[in-house]
Parts: structure tokens; C-alpha cells; sequence
């Protein structure tokens, strides 16, 4: 009202500039960090850091944080490992679109698809375990008497007890799947239910609704004390689940760090790492939680 | 008087004005809301512009205080304002008080310090200058208090403070008093009536109370949809109001239909029955009287000859008596003219007027305000 | 209720030995959002008190922008922060996505919207006249503009209150282009999801409870200068 329309325009520039100085001051900082810490010239992106893309499982058990990345830190100190825990399917998105260097992942047909696409170019088994089906202790659908998962679970829909599933895409909800379609069952109806939401969440509506889920041995035995669930389940073929390792393939995706991946791959496979592997969770829980796998598969799967 | 925009910067005795304006429009959605051909403001005068609410009294305040933009001239100390540098030179040699105090939620002294600093006055003479202003309108006292712990009246004195801080030669009042209840507004009139005249700056004061208006005018400017309907001393527009609508306006509520005849040098307004009214000064014709209800006298008795200045008594009855305030309106008819008389109490109670009482009404000749009759609708 | 109160117990124990990671996620989270905030805050609130006084071409499609960015899920922005700070995104070569920086990034895009869409409001609020009074003193637009500020002031405090609120307890941007990397950029929501994940509930309890009292600290602290700066 009492600024005329000149004036006004003015008031507006003198904003927007100030904004853009605090906007150019704050990435000029940044900026400048940036091309001080990158090695200049040689060629390799990002040499000093490293993106990791694991499955939750594998981070939420503690082996990368507790195991892993202090070996690879010691090895190599001027290699900054980002770590970032998704499910395996979105691991492998991160690396197709060259968002990741290295990834750890259990989907092995999956896997399979991303090297033949040409994203990899090293996949290698590090370690492995069995999920288990937990359940109440009096176990109405006989799944400790099953012969393997897919029987266990085909008694299930009859048994009176629910199933609760993660339904979140992540690596265990896609091997509950491939059960439940070995077992010819659909998972619909009363007796199952989603919950959307990770391991742990998952495993505490089992409990309270007294019924069945599938889970990785880690999570379950750091919450076995506030569980009411056993686990049922025997080792069986169709509950197997493979880690591996994959280096994403950097001519594919130039800015990946294939170095810094591959000295990552080595760590894992290495004797001594997968000794530790072997070990990791005997302390906390009385058993460990993986099995080494590296030599197991008799070498590298190019 | 002339119309010429040259000669609006040079006042009338040969004074420059210090505020001067002419051809001011003011045009929102198609229609003019201001139009004033001719403004003047000569030092050391307070001049009120009066009229009904949305007569565009406040809009021309804005437009001469430089708040609000309209075509025409303005012209401050003999400069013409044409810029907006020039508006913002007239702002920050003005103050405005508004009928809201619009007070800084800070302490009374901060605030009557802010115009101060606005023109870049600071430290030991900011304080000086605005104690200096709140001793003027009694408000030093609440130096350090904070604005919600103020009352109307006193939040409007120190809104009248930061005004007068900053020494302006032109002091804008926008209907100063319409907040405040009567005795607040009563108390902080007759304190800013001498603050001004003890100042003596110049004042353009918008109202649309007549009473405040006669405190404190002595120029008066009647508007009315945007126009100038009549200006000049307060005396003239108060006692020779040029249309009805200002005469009501002004509290002149009763009006008596006639002809004005020339009768021996005298002029009388003769009504209906034949009967006739001494006037002051009028044009013959069909005219209309007006008296203000204050001007009529009632007596119980007829006064005797020769101890009365009333040339015009007349014998009624009663037929009404309402509260005003505290005052009593009373209605009497004489035949027919009916009269209006405003009384106290007191005299009420001495004349022992009820309804149907026998009274006696009189009032001068100089008392009747004799118009040009409008034109009747039919 | 017994796994409840367990768990309390172990979340005090963690709190009071001074566990140095939780205190670390602690300071992290709140580091990041002050500063996404104080820089939301000197960008945004002359930014709101400018779109509420000034009239340009285009005026009403940056409120309805501001006002829609109110709304944006913090998800949404951290996908879409994610994005332009990815390795092969416009701004790739910053290297800015899983650090602190990038969270202070998106965190800022999160409370933008809000600081000036509330100071539009709280200056909007004040009363014309008041602005006409300060112009009529003869303030020039600078000081009419940092008196009309300062008058809003408890206001446009509540503005920042809740823009802050957001902001710390905000867990979907956060993930997203921080990614939650322990010792690097876990802050106190995603450690809580994590750790409830991962089924380390007493270690989620107590990253909760010292959200809660940040929180409710920040807001205390703000609300106590809102009551002082009313007084005077």
C-alpha cells in the first residue's frame, strides 16, 4: 500500500541475493572440503570412501559394525565406509544405478540377474545361515515335525495359529514367499497378516498374537528374553540363506569406487575373516550366528 | 479566492501555508473517495476535517501526510511533493496519531523514542527529547512501563508523545479520541488543546464528533462522499452552516419550514399559521430554520419585556422529555412549531416540566440558522 | 509391562554410565537440526515477512509453493534431496549424500516452508494500522521492517518452536540421505528404528528418552523466552 511496485521489486531482489550468498557460502564450504579430500588426478572416484549396501539383517546382527568394518579400517584407514542397510532388492537398485560400490546381499537368484546384466563384476559367498520359523511352544501346526519349511508351512493356514509376515520386501519376506509357493499355499486370508516392518517389530506381534513367523537366527536370539516363541524349525535345504558379496562394476558405472570394493570382497573371504565369522555370536548368544561360506563354494563366481 | 494550483502554495494574508494541497483524487474501484479541489494549512492552526464516517476525512489525512499516493499537488513548506522521496521527507517532518495508540510491545519510553530513531536521534538527547514529550501530555510516569499495563487514555497520551517527540511541523490526528470512553476523552482533549496551543504547531485533526471538533478547530473543512461540502473559520461552518446536512450534522435538529420575508430592515421567517420568526441574517425566500436544541430556553412563567435578550418566546406544552446523557431533551409544542430544548436535571426538577406542562420556549434571534430550503423529494 | 520396565531399566543404566554412542547420537541430532534450523531461520523468516508485505507478479504461486511445501512429507523431501545428491545426480559431485551435511540439507528443505510460511503468517497477523503508524513516525523500510518484525516476535518464536519440533523428531529424510550410518550419521530417530528393529529395545528406550527430553527441553527453553519477551 505504501511501497510502490519499483520499491518492491528492489525489497524482493535484495532478499533473493541474500539468499543466494548464504546458499553459495554454505556449498562453497562444502565444496572446498570436497576437492580437498578427493585425491586429485588419478582418476577414481570417491578413492577415500566407500558406499556399502547391505541387507538389514546382516547390519542389525552387529557383524558388520562389530567385525567387519573395524578389520577393513585397519587395513585401510583412508577408506571411509558408508554403510547403508536396505533390503536386498533395493541393494541391488543402488548398485544398477551405480549409487553403491559394493554390496552384501542374500537373493541368490536375484543375484544371479544382476551379474548376468553385467552391474558386477565379482559376486562371492561370505557367509551363510538358515532362517528359522518361530512359533509358540505348543507348536499347534507340527512345525518342528516337519520334514522342511515348505511342509511346516503347509500346515499352517489350518492350524487355528496366524502367521505374521514382514511384508516389506526385504530379503526374508521374498524366501517367506518362495516357501510359501513350494508349500502350494497362498498366503491370504485370517490367518495371515503384514506388518510392514522390520524384524525386530515383526517379531513382537508374533509373540503377542501367539503365532508363527519367519525369522533370521540373529534378531530372534537378541530378543529371545522378551519373546514368548520358540524356534520350531530344523535346518533344511529350503531354509538355507546365502550372503554374498558383490562388486559393482565400475565400467558400467564410472564413479563407483571398484577398488576400494574389491579390497572389501578380499577382507570378507579372507581365512582369518571368515574364521571370525564363524565364531561371531558365540559369545552373546551360546552359538554362532552364520556359517563361514567362502571356501564352501570352492571359489569366485565370476 | 482563486483556484489556480500556482497560487494554492501562498496562503491568504500573504503566509505561506505549510501544508497546501489541490485537485487531490482519490480513485478506488471507479469511484472518487477523495476529491478536495483546495486544501490550506497556515502555521499555528488547527484545522479539523469533520464529517459522517466514510466521507474520505482519514483517506486525505493519509494522502496530505504523505501515507497514501493520489493524483493532484501537494505542497509542504512552499516545496511541491512529487516524489517518493519527497513523501517520505513530508513523513518524517510530520507525525500521525491514530484513533488505535499502535504501540511497540516495549517499554512507553522505547516507544516514544521510536520516531526519534527513525531520524536518527539517539542516547542522552533521544531520552531528553522524549521525556520532554511525555511531561507534555502527563505520561513521564510510565516511562518504563510496558504497553499492555497501560489504559486507553494512557496508551493514546503516549501515542500523542511519540508524536510530539519528534518537534513536527505539521501534527496529523486521525479521530485521536474515538477509542476512548467520555471521561478519558474529556481529560486528554483539554490536556492537547494546550499542549497545541502552548506548541503552537499546525494540526489537521479528523473527526466526526462536532463537540471535539469545536474544541479544538480553528478552520473547519466539512466532507461528505469525498467532497468538500463547506470550509473556512470554525465559527462561520458552526454557526452558518451552508446546507441541511451539515446543520444536521452539526446537531441543528430542528427544523422549521417558512418563507423569509425583509421587514423593516428585519428579516422574519414566516411559517405556516402566519405567525412569524425574528431572524439574524437571510436571503428572502423559501428557507429553512435551524436551531441547535442548547440555543432554546424554557420558562414556566413569561418572561418579563426587557429582561430578555430572546426576541422569539413563544407559549407551548410539553409532550416529550428524554435522557440524553446527562442531559434532558425536552418537546414542546407551539402550534405549529414544534421546539426542542436540551436542560439539565437540575432544571427539569426547578420548572417542574412534565408531560403537558404549560412552558414558555424562547430563543434569539442570532440562535436561528436560516438555509435555502432543498429541494423536496416527492 | 515387565519387558516395559526392563527395558527402562537398561535405557537409565545407558543414560547415566554415559554410554558414548548414545550420547554421540544425541549430540549429532541435535547439531544437525539447530543448524537446518538456524539456517531455515535467517533465510526464512525475512523471506515470509517479505511475501507477506510485498505484492510482485507470481506472488501467489510462491504462497500456494510455501503452503504445499508445509505439507510435504519428510520422506518425500529426503527422496527428493536423495536424488539431486546421489552420485549420478545433478549435484553428485559434491559427494554430499550419507553425511551430515546432506541431512542438514534436507532438514532445511523440511523446515523452510514451514519458518516462512509461519512468519507470513505471524507478520500478516499484525495490524495494518500498526505498519501505517510505524511508516507514518517516518521509519524507512528497513527499520518499518524490523520493527514489524520484532512486534511478531513471540510468534514467529512459535513458528521456529515447531519448525524445530519437526526437525528432531523427523526420521524419514534423515534415513534417506544420511542413511543411518552408525558413527557417521545415525541420529536419535533412525537409531531408535534400528535399534527397535534389530530388537534392541532397552537401547531404544533410552534414544527415546533423550529425544523426548530434547524436545521437550528445546520447547521449554523457547517457551520460557516466549513468556519473558510477552512481559516486557
Amino acid at each position: 500500500m505504501f511501497i510502490t511496485a519499483s520499491q518492491r521489486l528492489k525489497l524482493l531482489l535484495m532478499f533473493l541475493v541474500v539468499v543466494f550468498a548464504l546458499m553459495a557460502a554454505a556449498c562453497g564450504d562444502d565444496g572446498a572440503a570436497a576437492t580437498e579430500e578427493s585425491p586429485a588426478g588419478d582418476g577414481a572416484y570417491e578413492a577415500d570412501q566407500l558406499i556399502l549396501a547391505t541387507t538389514t539383517s546382516l547390519k542389525d546382527s552387529g557383524l558388520l559394525d562389530e567385525l567387519v568394518l573395524p578389520a577393513f579400517n585397519e587395513a585401510h584407514p583412508d577408506i571411509t565406509v558408508k554403510t547403508i542397510a536396505v533390503g536386498s532388492g533395493e541393494a541391488m537398485q543402488m548398485g544398477r544405478d551405480g549409487e553403491a560400490d559394493v554390496l552384501l546381499v542374500h537373493s541368490p537368484a536375484d543375484e544371479a540377474a544382476f551379474m548376468e546384466e553385467g552391474n558386477g563384476t565379482i559376486r562371492l559367498p561370505v557367509a551363510q545361515n538358515y532362517f528359522v520359523i518361530v512359533g509358540p511352544a505348543d507348536d499347534p501346526a507340527g512345525v518342528a515335525d516337519a520334514a522342511d519349511a515348505a511342509e511346516a508351512f503347509a500346515a499352517i493356514p489350518d492350524s487355528g495359529t496366524p502367521f505374521v509376515s514382514r511384508g516389506d520386501d526385504s530379503g526374508t519376506h521374498k524366501k517367506e514367499l518362495s516357501v510359501w509357493e513350494a508349500a502350494g499355499v497362498t498366503p491370504e486370508g485370517d490367518w495371515y497378516t503384514s506388518t510392514g516392518q522390520g524384524m525386530g517389530e515383526t517379531l513382537q506381534v508374533t509373540s503377542e498374537r501367539q503365532g508363527y513367523t519367519l525369522t533370521d537366527l540373529g534378531t530372534f536370539l537378541s530378543m529371545q528374553d522378551s519373546l514368548d516363541l520358540e524356534v520350531l524349525s530344523e535346518e533344511s535345504e529350503d531354509l538355507r540363506n546365502i550372503y554374498s558379496v558383490i562388486v559393482v562394476n565400475q565400467l558400467v558405472h564410472p564413479k563407483t569406487n571398484a577398488a576400494g570394493a574389491e579390497m572389501f570382497a578380499q577382507i570378507l573371504v579372507a581365512s582369518d575373516m571368515q574364521a571370525q565369522i564363524g565364531e561371531f555370536g558365540t559369545a552373546e548368544f551360546g552359538q554362532p550366528l552364520f556359517a563361514p561360506n567362502a571356501a564352501a563354494l570352492g571359489g569366485p563366481d565370476y | 479566492m482563486t483556484t489556480s494550483g500556482n497560487t494554492a502554495a501562498t496562503g491568504r494574508a500573504g503566509q505561506a501555508p505549510v501544508l497546501a494541497a489541490s485537485e487531490i483524487r482519490v480513485v478506488r474501484a471507479g469511484s472518487a473517495i477523495v476529491a478536495v479541489d483546495r486544501f490550506e494549512l497556515p502555521e499555528r492552526t488547527t484545522h479539523v476535517l469533520l464529517g459522517p464516517n466514510g466521507a474520505g476525512k482519514s483517506t486525505f489525512l493519509r494522502v496530505l501526510n504523505g501515507l497514501e499516493r493520489a493524483t493532484g499537488r501537494i505542497w509542504f513548506d512552499g516545496r511541491e511533493i512529487a516524489s517518493g522521496r519527497d513523501r517520505r521527507a513530508l513523513r518524517r517532518a510530520t507525525a500521525a496519531v491514530f484513533q488505535r495508540s499502535h504501540l511497540l510491545a516495549t517499554s512507553v519510553r522505547a516507544n516514544v523514542e521510536m520516531g526519534l530513531r527513525a531520524r536518527g536521534v539517539r542516547g542522552e538527547e533521544a531520552h531528553a527529547r522524549a521525556l520532554r514529550a511525555m511531561e507534555l501530555v502527563g505520561v513521564e510516569h510510565l516511562a518504563e512501563r510496558g504497553r499492555d499495563k497501560l489504559s486507553g487514555g494512557e496508551a493514546q497520551r503516549v501515542s500523542v508523545a511519540r508524536a510530539l517527540a519528534i518537534e513536527p511541523r505539521v501534527l496529523f490526528m486521525d479521530e485521536p479520541m474515538a477509542s476512548l470512553d467520555p471521561p478519558t476523552r474529556r481529560s486528554l482533549l483539554a490536556d492537547l488543546r494546550s499542549v497545541i496551543a502552548d506548541l503552537s504547531i499546525a494540526v489537521v485533526w479528523v473527526t466526526h464528533d462536532r463537540d471535539e471538533a469545536v474544541a479544538v478547530a480553528d478552520a473547519v473543512t466539512f466532507l461528505s462522499g469525498g467532497q468538500v461540502r463547506q470550509t473556512g473559520p470554525a465559527g462561520d461552518v458552526f454557526q452558518r452552516p451552508r446546507t441541511t446536512e451539515i446543520a444536521h450534522f452539526l446537531g441543528l435538529e430542528l427544523y422549521i419550514d417558512g418563507e423569509v420575508v425583509l421587514d423593516r430592515g428585519e428579516a422574519r421567517l414566516v411559517l405556516a399559521d402566519g405567525t412569524s420568526i425574528v431572524c439574524g441574517e437571510a436571503e428572502p425566500g423559501p428557507s429553512v430554520g435551524c436551531l441547535y436544541p442548547e440555543d432554546v430556553v424554557l420558562f414556566r412563567q413569561p418572561p418579563e419585556e426587557g429582561s430578555t435578550s430572546l426576541r422569539n418566546i413563544r407559549k407551548g406544552t410539553v409532550t416529550s422529555i428524554e435522557t440524553l446523557g446527562r442531559v434532558r431533551q425536552v418537546t414542546v409544542a407551539c402550534g405549529v412549531l414544534t421546539l426542542v430544548a436540551t436542560v439539565t436535571q437540575a432544571a427539569v426538577a426547578e420548572l417542574k416540566l412534565e408531560v403537558g406542562s404549560p412552558v414558555f420556549a424562547g430563543f434569539k434571534a442570532s440562535a436561528l440558522h436560516v438555509l435555502p430550503r432543498p429541494p423536496r423529494r416527492t | 509391562m515387565g519387558q516395559i520396565w526392563e527395558g527402562f531399566e537398561e535405557a537409565l543404566r545407558l543414560l547415566f554410565s554415559g554410554d558414548a554412542e548414545v550420547y554421540q547420537i544425541a549430540l549429532r541430532s541435535l547439531w544437525v537440526s539447530t543448524l537446518a534450523l538456524t539456517i531455515a531461520a535467517v533465510i526464512g523468516v525475512p523471506l515470509g515477512a517479505a511475501l507477506a508485505q510485498i505484492r510482485f507478479w507470481g506472488r501467489g504461486g510462491v504462497v500456494s509453493l510455501v503452503n504445499t511445501g508445509m505439507g510435504v512429507p519428510p520422506v518425500v523431501v529426503g527422496l527428493f534431496v536423495g536424488l539431486l545428491l546421489a552420485r549420478n545426480g545433478p549435484f553428485g559431485d559434491l559427494r554430499l549424500l550419507y553425511s551430515n551435511q546432506a541431512m542438514v540439507i534436507a532438514q532445511l528443505v523440511i523446515a523452510l516452508p514451514i519458518v516462512v510460511g509461519l512468519s507470513m503468517a505471524a507478520i500478516q497477523h499484525l495490524d495494518e494500522g500498526l505498519r501505517m503508524q510505524i511508516v507514518a513516525l517516518g521509519a524507512g523500510r528497513l527499520r518499518t521492517f524490523w520493527l514489524l518484525l520484532r512486534e511478531a516476535r513471540i510468534t514467529l518464536m512459535a513458528a521456529l518452536m515447531v519448525a524445530y519440533g519437526a526437525l528432531l523428531s523427523e526420521v524419514g529424510a534423515v534415513q534417506v540421505v544420511g542413511g543411518n550410518i552408525r558413527g557417521q550419521t545415525q541420529v536419535l530417530t533412525t537409531g531408535i528404528v534400528e535399534r527397535m528393529r534389530s530388537g534392541q529395545q532397552a537401547t531404544a528406550i533410552a534414544l527415546g528418552i533423550i529425544l523426548m527430553l530434547l524436545v521437550l527441553g528445546v520447547l521449554g527453553g523457547m517457551t520460557i523466552i516466549q513468556q519473558r519477551s510477552r512481559r516486557t
